[in-house]
């Protein structure tokens, strides 16, 4: 036993001899290092990131903790050993003046914002002026305390290299940096990864509705990694963040602390339709038989135009056959109707509408009647132009360890996927692919469960492509139960 | 206190490593509070919100301020969880020195080796705690090796971080379990396979170390 342990104290200090050039000379000339100075090689070590110690015991039964403390105390580092972290304006930090950076905010129902910040340069006194360069508002440094767990305790002064919290900084968002008044020295914010899951959220009652965006501006600007946006075209409020965890736990806190109660559900995919064929057809709004009549006809062809067009709506009348002023009624209606989808109620798109005739009635013809001529053209034309179902393509990026590579392209195979490329890095491989929205909606879970954890991923909005007819066959009839 | 006082440590890990109870430890060894917190009971200190209570398990990072020996000791508790990585590398941000906790009964897991690299980016200090040792079919020295718990199952990881492992007396008296040599030599390649302590070139590596398991 004892010549294990001398053995194993030998080569401990030859670790961290080794770590000092003139300490190893010395070592090597047979001067045993004191205590100290193996304090000083091992801390060097940790800063320059060449020794990583290793401790051990047990948190719950309180074994080795004074230990540890007396580690972080004697061997860890001081805040100045800190590499600098990078800027996003400015030359470098100051040698004089106050730099702060606010790490994480929190609304506190009683106390409004709390920005949580450590000290870069200087030393931050109660009620100092700072400012937010970034956000061109000011920053006093009134009610400043320390914060243990909920707990707080009010201070007077934060010195260097400490964090500390304070109240009623509303612009000031987490990633900011604070500084003196005209130093404009700006830490660039922690890189954050981009959301993997979203569910849209619909408020429970009126109440709930119109607390809700307010609220949820609140929640993401105290959580960066949550993001809100409005989708115009499934009219959902869609809510993405990390996973089904960290949206879980953001819903709750909107219950928790803006009482606003949300109901979740996958996003609706914004689907487009498109149309393969051409037909040529007569909108016909007549509807004379007694009071003020409706009269509007409007003939019109319809073809597929090139993709990325959207909608286009070309005038080809002659003659005043459609009186010019009614014109962009029927442009209305057209447009209205196939908004409204022909196949399963999603926009169409990348559509020609050609109106080359119509009639009109001196007395009868109104702007109401031309738009309603405008959507009977397109109801009248929809059998006829074989509509196809656009799905969003996703382009993905999947970094695995690379035995579970196999696991992870099959699943994508299942997923509709396509793999357009592979890279090692490291023993990882990160995969490049193209997969239908419609599948990857729960893909954060799936990866996690496929790879216990140990892929990520990314992915961003690629193309729209036409679905596969049996996925057609789905969305239409998801499309009628939800009439 | 001065500057030169101060000590930031986060700590980070693995879901379930251990980390809000090891706060909870170092506050009450610093006499900060009277009783320790358990997370069973949702009473912790940094486990605060009730979304942290009521899943038993912290989604945001948590301040657990503590004087000891003279030096203040921000200790900085953040989420196991991948969900809250955010609040991780906001904290990874303003502590100078990252302190992993390890379970020794599950090992190194995915998220103490994302963090590892996080922490390494960020040029901070990084020390481990292996936790959990009072736990049937924990053991020091496999996870130290990187090991897991099936041994039937081939560890990828078990070559990334290279342990050199040493069980060493703390110089100057004591017998502090202190073990330097997490060494890092992944550096930006891929490691050679195999045993992590054959090779390396220096000559007390070889056959050292490595306290057997019981």
């Amino acid at each position: 036993m004892h010549g294990e342990v001398a053995a194993l104290h030998t080569a401990l200090v030859e670790a961290v001899v080794e770590t000092d050039d003139a300490m190893l000379e010395k070592y090597l000339a047979g001067v045993e290092p004191s205590g100290e100075q193996l304090i000083a090689g091992m801390h060097r070590g940790m800063v320059l990131g060449t020794a990583f110690p290793v401790l051990c015991g047990s948190a719950t039964r309180g074994i080795g903790i004074d230990r540890l403390a007396q580690f972080i105390v004697d061997f860890g580092p001081r805040p100045d050993e800190r590499p600098t972290p990078p800027l996003a304006a400015g030359t470098g930090l100051p040698d004089s003046g106050v730099v702060v950076y606010v790490f994480k905010t929190m609304s506190d129902p009683y106390v409004g914002r709390i920005s949580l910040f450590r000290v870069f340069r200087g030393v931050v006194d109660v009620d100092v002026e700072l400012e937010n360069p970034s956000r061109h508002v000011g920053g006093r440094m009134h009610n400043v305390f320390m914060m243990r767990g909920k707990d707080h305790e009010d201070l007077k002064r934060v010195e260097a290299g400490d964090i500390a919290a304070v109240a009623k900084l509303e612009s000031t968002l987490s990633g900011d940096t604070l500084c003196s008044p005209g130093l404009a020295v700006v830490i660039a914010p922690v890189v954050l990864p981009s959301p993997t899951m979203s569910l849209a959220v619909f408020p429970r009652s009126q109440h709930d509705d119109e607390k809700l965006s307010t609220s949820l501006a609140r929640a993401v600007e105290d959580d960066p990694t949550v993001r809100v946006a409005r989708n115009t075209v499934t009219n959902e409020t869609v809510l993405s963040g990390l996973g089904d965890a960290h949206l879980e736990v953001t819903v709750s806190r909107l219950a928790a602390r803006f009482g606003v109660e949300v109901d979740t559900a996958l996003p609706k995919i914004p689907y487009r339709e498109t149309i393969r064929g051409k037909a040529d057809v007569e909108g016909k709004h007549k509807k004379q038989s007694g009071g003020r009549g409706q009269f509007g006809v409007a003939n019109v062809r319809f073809e597929p135009a090139p993709p990325g067009t959207g909608y286009e709506f070309v005038n080809e009348t002659k003659g005043g056959s459609i009186p010019k002023q009614y014109l962009p009624a029927v442009d209305r209606g057209v447009k209205e109707a196939l908004d409204r989808g022909i196949l399963a109620g999603y926009p169409v798109v990348d559509v020609r509408a050609i109106v080359y005739d119509g009639k009109y009635h001196a007395v009868d013809s109104d702007e109401l009647s031309f738009r309603m001529a405008g959507i009977l053209a397109v109801r009248e034309a929809a059998p006829k132009l074989k509509a196809a179902l656009l799905e969003p393509i996703m382009k993905v990026t999947i970094r695995i360890p690379e035995e579970l590579m196999g696991d992870v392209i099959g699943d994508l195979n299942a997923k509709r996927g396509r793999v357009l490329g592979m890279d090692s890095d490291g023993g990882f491989r990160v995969v490049s692919a193209e997969v239908p929205l419609a599948e990857m909606q729960r893909y954060s879970v799936d990866l996690r469960s496929l790879t216990s954890g140990r892929g990520s991923f990314e992915m961003q909005m690629g193309h729209y492509e036409e679905a596969p007819p049996h996925e057609v066959q789905k969305v239409i009839a998801a499309a009628q139960s939800d009439d | 206190m001065g500057s030169e006082k101060i000590r930031n440590v986060v700590l980070v890990g693995h879901s379930g490593s251990g980390k809000t109870a090891l706060a909870e430890a170092l506050l009450f060894a610093a006499g900060v509070t009277t009783r320790m917190g358990r997370i069973e009971d949702g009473n912790t200190v940094t486990d605060f919100e009730p979304e942290e209570r009521d899943r038993r398990s912290s989604v945001s990072l948590a301040m657990a301020p503590l004087t000891w020996d003279d030096h203040k000791v921000n200790v900085i508790d953040t989420p196991g969880v991948s969900d809250f990585i955010g609040e991780v590398r906001a904290a990874l941000r303003v502590a100078d020195l990252a302190l992993f906790v390890v379970s020794a009964v599950d090992g190194v897991e995915v998220q103490t080796e994302h963090i590892w690299k996080l922490a390494e980016e960020e040029g901070i200090a990084r020390a481990v705690f292996i936790n959990k040792l009072d736990r049937e079919r924990a053991s020091f020295s496999r996870t130290l090796q990187g090991g897991v718990r099936d041994p039937d199952r081939a560890d990828p990881r078990a070559d990334r971080i290279r342990a050199r492992p040493l069980r060493g007396r703390q110089p100057g008296g004591g017998t502090r379990l202190l073990v330097p040599g997490w060494r890092d030599e992944v550096g930006g390649g891929r490691p050679p396979r195999g045993d992590a302590r054959r090779g390396g070139g220096s000559p007390y590596r070889a056959g050292r170390g490595g306290g057997r398991d019981r």
